[in-house]
């Protein structure tokens, strides 16, 4: 078959690779017919994320229609259109009874690596380097899913791939991240990033009652669609105004009620802090630019919550704990349990709530996907979303 | 108590030395990076550059040398260190008689000098040698919460533990408020050279005791273990199907 492969930094090609085949009796082999690129997958694109090995599958947001089935598999059959969730959980450990899905103690083979990272280990998750499992991804025209029976959701014939495909973890992920916020009527959201995720959570923020809900980013066509599409009432370009300074003035002085990092390691900024933190990441002393969760501890009103929904992989430092500690902020964070949310969220598409397919700016076949990749990483051509046709 | 009183006299007698040597090490380190020059007349070798150099080479690895001592003035090692320095400094003091520009006397003082520090520090050495406890294998313990009751796990443990249970002593207790066994393993530790081969190797003991852990979680709670597409082969492999079928 063909998949995308990792080679290295900003390196990645179409290969031809072995056909997956079952390895355990919960599998499921997916014909894939669309899959995506995401956020998170520039952080292995640029080589940010450790434990990556050349010849390494990508992809982490597909969908598909099942072509085998392990024989412990009883909830899908062959022929079912389904959403695969991107973290693997096997929906029996305490974890995932918890439903912290993306927490699964059973799931990743490499769980030694993320405990000596991490202190404990998170679950298994697809294409996303070797301390997630070494899971092959979904970049591809097939892929091997375990745990079939907890993961796959089936999907009904009159959605499109488009319209369901982020079920599986921008969307959920955007959800998710406006959930931890506790949202009650009249409260102010601040959203870091206005990409893919962070568009998803201000559309699920306002689909949770936020009254005023603002976005953050330096591209004005992000910005634009934040306005247009998801639901934002104000948005604050950081290459232009002080975003602490904005905030302050946008909220009568008390700072947002919760505030969305939709950005991650990757940030941007201005000034000597951004380059400090750029500096220290292209030294290869820090994984991450935590400018955005940062910035989002600042701005919160006191006694607020931060939600942490975009991707960090190791120790940051200038770190505001006296400002969590003495204005009593929650942080909250965690990769997407995305097994949680993708059936209640398939209802809210289904009732025509929302359809997420509005963040998709580029449509390209799966031969395409290392220019998907340039295109994304560049922001070319006003790019917010990348899918990829198998 | 009389020979416990001599014996911690003894060991008193021997800290002190070690530290000493350990405060002259860092004294002379200091003064030969700070000034070559000044000492390598001294000690009577002409203080071209190639010799200032090696003055200030010899200074940081007095340094280095001194420093290991004081922060563990009882470890043999670093003081074992000094003598191999020694040995060095009195072969250049020997390769500097050849030198027509050499003060013979001086380095005829000098070498008497480093051979009377070189045989204390031998002496310290073996003294903090001899005084070392003997080595005892370093136990620890893994732990795993498998989300099953006591008994069964405990009834299925020899069925499915494997390596495992040759490894180390097994203890299970239920975890707290029910919620599952708690499995701890005793494994016995390799020495921390064996430890770092074996990471390369990808076989070191605790990894793969660990690993061998989480399998007894999974064939209890899901009865089989979880392979990913680059699990199923030893060492490093892509995450990419190979064709082979699991287990």
């Amino acid at each position: 078959m063909r998949a995308n492969c990792w080679h290295g930094k900003k390196d990645v090609r179409v290969d031809r690779v072995p056909d997956p085949v079952i390895l355990n009796s919960g599998d499921a082999i997916i014909r894939v017919t669309t899959s995506a690129v995401c956020g998170s997958d520039l952080h292995l694109y640029n080589g940010f994320i450790p434990t990556m090995e050349k010849g390494d599958i990508l992809g982490h947001e597909f969908m598909g229609e099942v072509m085998e089935i392990g024989r412990g598999v009883r909830n899908v059959k062959v022929g079912d259109r389904v959403v695969i969730p991107f973290t693997i959980a096997c929906g029996q450990c305490e974890s995932c009874l918890m439903q912290l899905f993306s927490l699964c103690e059973n799931s990743n083979p490499n769980a030694f690596i993320q405990e000596t990272m991490m202190g404990h280990a998170g679950s298994g998750a697809f294409g996303y380097s070797h301390m997630t499992g070494g899971f092959a991804g979904g970049q591809a025209e097939f892929v091997r899913v375990p745990f079939a029976d907890v993961g796959a959701l089936k999907i009904p014939d009159h959605l499109t791939d488009e319209q369901v495909l982020f079920l599986g973890d921008i969307f959920s992920t955007g959800y998710m991240g406006a959930e931890l916020c506790d949202i009650r009527p009249g409260q102010v959201v601040a959203v870091w990033g206005a990409g893919p995720v962070g568009q998803l959570a201000i559309a699920s923020a306002k689909m949770l009652g936020a009254e005023r809900i603002i976005a953050i980013d330096r591209f004005p066509y992000r910005l634009r669609m934040a306005v247009e599409k998801a639901g934002a009432t104000d948005v604050i370009n950081y290459e232009e105004v002080s975003t602490l300074e904005a905030l302050k003035e946008l909220t009568g002085g008390r700072g947002p009620d919760a505030c969305i990092d939709a950005v991650g390691m990757e940030a941007h900024g201005t000034g000597l802090q951004y380059a400090y933190d750029r500096g220290k990441q292209m030294a290869k002393i820090a994984f991450d630019r935590p400018i955005a969760v940062r910035e989002a501890i600042m701005a919160c009103r006191n006694g607020g919550i931060v939600s942490v929904m975009g991707v960090y992989g190791g120790f940051i430092d200038k770190f505001p704990m006296g400002t969590v500690m003495n204005r009593g902020l929650t942080i909250k964070a965690g990769q997407c349990h995305v097994h949680k949310y993708m059936r209640p969220l398939l209802d809210k598409i289904e009732q025509g709530l929302i359809d997420p397919s509005f963040v998709i700016s580029h449509r390209m076949t799966l031969s395409e996907a290392p220019k998907a990749y340039d295109v994304f990483m560049h922001k070319e051509d006003e790019c917010m979303k990348v899918v990829l046709k198998s | 108590m009389d020979s416990l009183r001599t014996r911690e006299e003894s060991d008193g007698q021997v800290g002190t030395i070690s530290k000493g040597l350990g405060l002259f090490s860092l004294g002379l380190g200091l003064a030969e990076m700070a000034a070559p020059r000044v000492l390598a007349k001294a000690i009577g070798i002409e203080p071209d550059v190639r010799t200032r150099l090696t003055m200030r080479l010899f200074g940081a690895r007095g340094i280095a040398s001194g420093l290991g001592i004081l922060a563990k003035p009882r470890r043999p090692i670093p003081v074992w260190s000094r003598v191999v320095g020694d040995a060095i400094d009195l072969a250049f003091l020997a390769w500097a008689f050849k030198s027509k520009r050499t003060h013979t006397e001086r380095l005829v003082g000098a070498m008497v000098a480093v051979l009377g520090v070189t045989v204390l520090d031998a002496v310290t050495g073996a003294k903090l040698q001899k005084d070392q406890p003997p080595k005892v294998p370093q136990k620890k313990v893994l732990a795993v919460t498998i989300n099953r009751p006591l008994q069964e796990v405990s009834q299925r443990w020899r069925e499915v533990a494997g390596d495992i249970a040759e490894k180390g002593n097994v203890t299970f207790s239920t975890a707290p408020g029910g919620r599952g066994t708690e499995v701890r393993v005793e494994i016995t530790m390799p020495s921390r050279i064996k430890k770092a081969v074996g990471r390369v190797l990808h076989n070191d003991v605790e990894q793969l005791a660990d690993g061998d852990l989480r399998k007894v979680k999974q064939l209890i709670e899901l009865g089989e273990i979880i392979h990913s597409d680059a699990s199923i082969h030893r060492g490093l492999h892509a995450a990419q199907p190979s064709g082979k079928k699991g287990a």
